[in-house]
């Protein structure tokens, strides 16, 4: 390859490259989480988080969240620190629903996918 | 086959529909709409930019999407009543739940609408405790805008509210279909598994079949004295 051809190689490289781009498709993959809670209201301070989304209940007693597939899971964090409460997976085009309960003074929650 | 995949207690309409209700009553709730009462395309072309005419522009776009999507939904669920191969049902059920997915995901909560929604809640409710604080005006000019205000608070949050209504009930459509969706695969396995028992009885069959015509063929070369 002479250096004269170089820029020509260059430019069909790139076309091909962009023609690869072309043909990927890059929209993530998503599923729904729909979170229900079945108690009054958090302790002061604290959050719940799905994955690094926090959540904001207020008044209602649930919500539905988009989230890319995969593993997720809900954490209540107050400060720095962070308490796991569930893993589960979300799958694409699905809904998961996670259901938290305060027992014994602590949050568990139920999956259903 | 049908029952597998009949869809009667799926809410369809109902869903898209309250959503597109709630699209359509979130529109009136916008100030330039409320007040002037003119139409959305012209208010939004002239309109500057805030967090309500954000919100505004997108519901219209929404509303458009929800409009469409309501009727391949009927079609899809109508479509897949009538098919009686689980493999055909399936795809068919996989393309509806696509369908669903992608509606639930403008109403979803943080989706773009909820955000905007929500952003124009704020917008609003700044509005209204500007117009309380407000000196500028005259007592009777400040007072009919704030009633305004007030009033735009109020529906601002019933439409939000009714938002997240929708996407609740697009959430449980979609679970419905999922689920009838897992049902069928279960009844393919098990219909596989079936299918599995008989080819192995078969098999077992002609096996024995083999072993008799072995034994008769043993029988054959055996001299007849021993």
């Amino acid at each position: 390859m002479t250096l004269r051809s170089a820029p020509a190689v260059l430019v069909l490289i790139l076309v091909w490259v962009a023609l690869g781009l072309a043909g990927c498709d890059f929209r993530e993959e998503t599923g729904f989480v729909e979170v229900k809670k079945s108690f009054a209201n958090l302790a002061a301070g604290d959050t719940l988080m799905l994955n690094a989304t926090a959540l904001d209940l207020g008044t209602r007693s649930s919500l539905v969240v988009q989230q890319p597939t995969g593993t997720a899971s809900l954490q209540v964090r107050r400060g720095d620190a962070s308490r796991k409460l569930c893993e589960f997976p979300v799958r694409k085009n699905r809904v998961v629903t996670v259901t938290l309960a305060a027992a014994n003074g602590a949050l568990r929650c139920s999956v259903q996918s | 086959m049908i029952g597998l995949f009949s869809m009667q207690k799926v809410p369809f309409g109902g869903a898209a529909i309250c959503a597109a209700v709630v699209c359509v009553s979130l529109q009136c709730t916008t100030p330039a709409m409320a007040a002037e009462g003119t139409p959305a395309a012209s208010a939004s072309a002239s309109a500057p930019s805030t967090p309500l005419n954000d919100f505004r522009n997108q519901l219209g776009d929404v509303r458009k999407s929800l409009e469409g999507v309501n009727a391949r939904i009927e079609e899809k669920a109508r479509t897949i009543e009538s098919l009686s191969k689980p493999d055909a049902a399936k795809q068919q059920v996989e393309e509806l739940q696509a369908l669903i997915s992608q509606t639930l995901s403008l109403v979803a909560d943080n989706g773009e609408i909820a955000r905007l929604g929500a952003r124009a809640l704020e917008y609003a409710r700044s509005k209204q405790e500007q117009m309380r604080n407000d000196t500028k005006f005259t007592p009777a000019e400040r007072s009919a805008l704030q009633k305004r205000w007030d009033q735009n608070v109020a529906e601002m949050v019933k439409a939000t509210d009714e938002l997240a209504k929708a996407s609740g009930e697009f959430a449980q459509l979609l679970k419905t279909v999922q689920t009838r969706r897992d049902y069928a695969a279960e009844v393919l396995e098990v219909e596989n598994a079936d299918e599995m028992v008989r080819v192995v009885r078969n098999l077992a069959g002609e096996v024995r079949g083999a072993s008799e015509g072995l034994k008769l063929f043993i029988r054959s070369l055996t001299p007849p004295e021993s």
